[in-house]
């Protein structure tokens, strides 16, 4: 019987048959288990096996993607004809084409590469997974003045094997990890009957002892999910206008993603979408400002990422370097079409096997600054808004726009009264050129919930990460 | 798996959610059972900034419930092989014994419903587009797009078909299966002044299940639209002024705000503002909201819902009274009711287990039109093609903040020019509640929302 590796290198060698220039056969067998529970009831137990071949084929620049769940070699061989017949019948039409040259210095990595954890989570049952969500759980529905209102914990975790054949006659093939435990308490304001969240969590690559560290435990999550809902009975909304803004590290990180990163990315500037399209070598930001791209981090956390979906090997790539502009996020493709903008980085990245690779960032980490302390950016703040944590973002043209979940009003270095969910808006490109300050204390995001979303794919797992940072003015949503 | 005909589709499902059936009832004898099985085939071409890309697939999977007594587990499986079946159903009943916890309000899957149903409306030819004649829409929508004006930077067009099926099958003699074709197309053009950063959007599109394609005239509407924005001017205040939400945007509204606050899980888990109140007012006398999973043209339109109960009209909000919530067979029977035909299935939906979805949600007319609405507002803010954040907002507190990155100023009720970005903040329910005018200008937006103009008082704008 044919391995899944001969099934690739032979839907390769029938799309070169049939005319295609280039051709990558990818395959993935990933197991993704979600458990959430509700109060006292574990709702949703799930456990997904995806697997499935997603086939690019190149002609003079152009590209066709199929894809297929049913693995045989007919099915794969009808896949990459049909992938192959789209790319030709497209490419009369093409005004722009991306093509690029085999590489024989890309590697070849027959046995899977794999992520070093202590309690991997594969080693341990669902059942040890289950009582992290009870132990949070039990944690939020233990406080009783007020008692929650709703609670949701929740675990996911995806693991599995990736692998892509090239017509370079090259395999690449590793196995993703991800794990993620979050917490959502939602309190009734005793005094007026509203209803208000608030959340805690982490998730990336971790190993299970993860949640055995300090100020990580679920009942530590869990605790502090259910004291920033109940700070929220007496928060306020800010005033809208503009202000002083110190952005926590979370919704920093969230900023780096959505409102920076995403301009990067390279197929928006082939298609002269982004608005850094020709900016490489300008000053975008204030001098302080350094931002990278990177697939592997130090240690654990964020998103691990050795190679992306068209096999190359992820670059730590400096997007921003003291302010000025450096790099792109590119696929093989891009990177002919842009020169000098970074070389070949390794973000061609697909939410699955039924979607073809885009330019995708990978962990996207705006870099410390020099003040130590919260405390001390308070101080450098004066008067203004202290925005924490986020439920995302987005940016169109260079606006961009995101919600803050929690945070205080400030006078004097002081933090004075809560605030409630508020918007954080402006053009982007403005922003980063007020930027005052940043802290030494980072954080690196990721996770198994959520996700990205571009071109259709939405919900793949990315990094991101900062420090806490301090503009001179943003725009903030609020009542008059 | 390969190609299966469109008409092959439902038997070619529901033979298999019945073998699954069969192999677990006797396999596992006294468990509750329940397969669900999804085929479907797509075809997408899409032309940004003069870059191609075409992309087509078959996929297909089979997701399956297994019920211990109190005892529930999920699995599932991309593929339709019979060992990936069977495969399945042992890895759910693993699953659910590996987590052990019991359920008390669980009391089994679907009961079968008898009531009458039908698929949402399919037009055949919609089939017959091949991938040489969907290129061949896109590439001409796209240059019509450029022949417009040279500020028009960017050009992206959009179009694809899809077609499929799925059946859902259990122990206690539920076996149906509905399918659906779909096809649309997007274009969207940028533009840009020379020597300028600023840009404006305009895009349209038209979607169909039950016509032919209508785009003549979509470019050049899109590119006169975002040429026409490019000069703007700042509102320069902050304070509550009328709103003016074009049906594109008050879908939205509707959709981060009631779609969740009437979800029957929301409802039961104690996430909604609404949980205990119905029967009583909770907007506006002039505003009537029903979910509607038979109106043909829907396109989340099927005979039968994710667990295999026939679709029907379910009326949530009756000049002003809240009337019921969607449900599906869960928690119907926790709150005490019945099913309302709600289950649906995320993502390609064998992947999940059913939640509570709506199909078409459905606002009524009032009586208004748009002009004379506008007409009336001394100063206002007309909001139209897109708002970011709403979707961020938090639905269970309703508070909202937005960004209209591309409205428009009204005085003295005339449309006065665009305005540089504004935000908008503001409660979705207190909005409920000072609502001026419902237009006569329906739509059905692909977010399954048919939906007027909507003017609402009393939302702070600020920039």
């Amino acid at each position: 019987m044919e391995t899944i590796e001969d099934v690739l290198e032979f839907a390769v060698n029938e799309g070169e048959k049939a005319g295609a220039d280039f051709v990558e056969a990818r395959f993935e067998d990933l197991k993704l288990h979600t458990l959430i529970r509700e109060k006292d009831t574990m709702k949703d137990v799930l456990s997904s096996r995806r697997r499935g071949i997603g086939i690019t084929t190149y002609y003079k620049g152009v590209q066709g993607f199929s894809y297929t769940a049913a693995l045989s070699q007919p099915d794969v061989q009808e896949t990459v004809l049909r992938a192959v017949k789209i790319a030709k019948a497209s490419e009369p039409t093409a005004r722009l084409r991306l093509p690029f040259e085999k590489d024989g210095k890309l590697p070849d990595i027959r046995t899977p590469l794999e992520f070093k954890v202590n309690k991997h989570p594969m080693k341990y049952s669902l059942a040890y997974k289950k009582d992290l969500v009870d132990r949070a759980s039990s944690t939020a529905l233990s406080y009783d003045s007020p008692k929650a209102n709703s609670i949701i914990g929740r675990y996911g975790e995806l693991s599995g094997i990736k692998m892509l054949y090239t017509s370079e006659n090259r395999l690449v093939s590793y196995k993703p990890i991800i794990t993620d435990l979050r917490m959502t308490v939602i309190v009734k304001d005793p005094k007026t009957g509203e209803l208000l969240r608030a959340g805690d969590g982490y998730g990336g690559a971790y190993g299970l002892d993860r949640w055995e560290q300090k100020g990580r435990t679920p009942e530590e999550i869990a605790t502090n999910a259910y004291n920033w809902a109940v700070e929220k009975c007496d928060a306020k909304k800010p005033p809208a206008g503009k202000h002083r803004v110190l952005t926590d590290p979370d919704l920093t990180a969230v900023l780096a993603h959505e409102s920076f990163g995403h301009l990067t990315e390279a197929d928006g500037v082939v298609e002269k979408s982004s608005p850094l399209t020709g900016k490489i070598g300008q000053q975008i930001a204030n001098e302080g400002i350094n931002v990278i791209d990177r697939g592997i981090n130090p240690g654990e956390g964020g998103l691990w990422l050795p190679f992306d979906d068209q096999g190359v090997p992820t670059a730590n790539t400096n997007l921003v370097e003291n302010g000025v502009l450096k790099s792109y996020l590119h696929n093989r493709g891009t990177e002919q079409a842009v020169p000098d903008s970074g070389g070949l980085s390794g973000n061609a990245r697909a939410l699955n096997y039924r979607f073809s690779p885009i330019p995708r960032m990978k962990n996207t980490i705006f870099l410390p600054g020099d003040v130590k302390t919260e405390e001390e950016m308070l101080e450098l703040l004066g008067t203004g808004i202290y925005s924490i944590d986020t439920s995302g973002g987005s940016v169109s043209m260079s606006n961009f726009q995101f919600f803050a979940l929690r945070g205080y009003w400030v006078e004097n270095g002081e933090k004075k009264y809560p605030l409630r969910d508020h918007l954080l808006t402006g053009n982007i490109l403005q922003c980063l050129l007020q930027v005052e300050a940043l802290s030494q204390k980072t954080v690196l995001l990721s996770g198994y919930f959520g996700g990205c979303g571009k071109g259709g794919q939405n919900g793949l797992s990315v990094g991101m990460g900062a420090p806490h940072m301090l503009f001179s003015e943003i725009q903030v949503g609020g009542e008059s | 798996m390969g190609k299966v005909e469109f008409e092959d589709i439902k038997g070619y499902l529901q033979g298999l959610a019945d073998d699954t059936i069969k192999y677990g009832v006797s396999k596992y004898p006294g468990m509750e059972i329940e397969s669900y099985l999804m085929y479907g085939y797509e075809s997408e071409i899409s032309i940004e900034g003069g870059l191609p890309k075409a992309l087509d697939g078959f996929g297909g999977g089979i997701g399956v419930r297994i019920a211990d007594k109190k005892c529930v587990g999920f699995a599932s499986s991309s593929g339709l092989t019979k060992e990936s079946l069977f495969d399945t159903v042992d890895d759910a009943v693993a699953t659910m014994q590996a987590i052990n916890a019991t359920d008390e309000k669980f009391h089994g899957f679907a009961d079968p419903v008898k009531r009458h149903s039908v698929d949402g409306d399919f037009y055949k030819p919609i089939l017959d587009l091949t991938s040489a004649e969907l290129i061949q829409m896109v590439n001409q929508i796209t240059s019509e797009a450029r022949e417009v004006d040279k500020r028009i930077a960017t050009i992206m067009g959009n179009t694809g078909i899809a077609y499929g099926g799925f059946a859902v099958a259990n122990n206690r003699g539920i076996n149906n299966a509905s399918t659906s074709v779909a096809s649309f197309i997007v274009i969207q053009c940028i533009a840009q002044e020379a020597g300028s950063d600023k840009r404006k959007i305009g895009f349209e599109f038209d979607v169909s299940r039950s016509r032919e394609l209508k785009w003549d005239g979509l470019a050049e509407k899109a590119a006169t639209h975002a040429v026409n924005l490019l000069e703007t001017k700042k509102l320069n205040k902050s304070e509550p002024l009328p709103t003016v939400w074009e049906p594109r945007i008050s879908s939205t509204y509707i959709m981060s705000s009631l779609s969740p606050a009437l979800n029957g899980r929301m409802v039961v888990e104690g996430r909604s503002r609404f949980a205990d109140r119905i029967g009583e007012e909770i907007t506006l006398k002039e505003f009537s909201l029903y979910d509607d999973g038979q109106i043909p043209e829907g396109l989340s339109t099927s005979a039968f819902d994710a667990e295999g109960i026939p679709t029907q009209k379910t009326s949530l909000i009756e000049k002003g009274v809240l009337k019921n919530f969607l449900f599906d067979s869960y928690y119907s029977r926790v709150f005490g009711t019945e099913s309302t035909a709600n289950a649906s299935r995320s993502g390609q939906g064998f992947t999940s287990t059913p939640q509570i979805g709506v199909t078409t949600l459905i606002v009524p007319e009032g009586s208004k039109n748009v002009e004379t609405a506008i007409n009336e507002i001394s100063e206002g803010i007309f909001m139209q093609d897109y708002v970011m954040g709403l979707g961020h907002s938090d639905p269970i507190s309703g508070d909202f903040s937005a960004v209209a990155p591309q409205s428009l100023y009204i005085k003295d009720g005339e449309i006065a020019g665009s305005l540089d970005p504004v935000t908008i903040g503001g409660n979705f329910y207190k909005g409920l509640n000072e609502i001026r005018h419902l237009c006569t200008d329906a739509i059905l937006t692909p977010w399954n929302i048919k939906i007027p103009t909507v003017v609402i008082d009393g939302f702070t704008v600020s920039g």
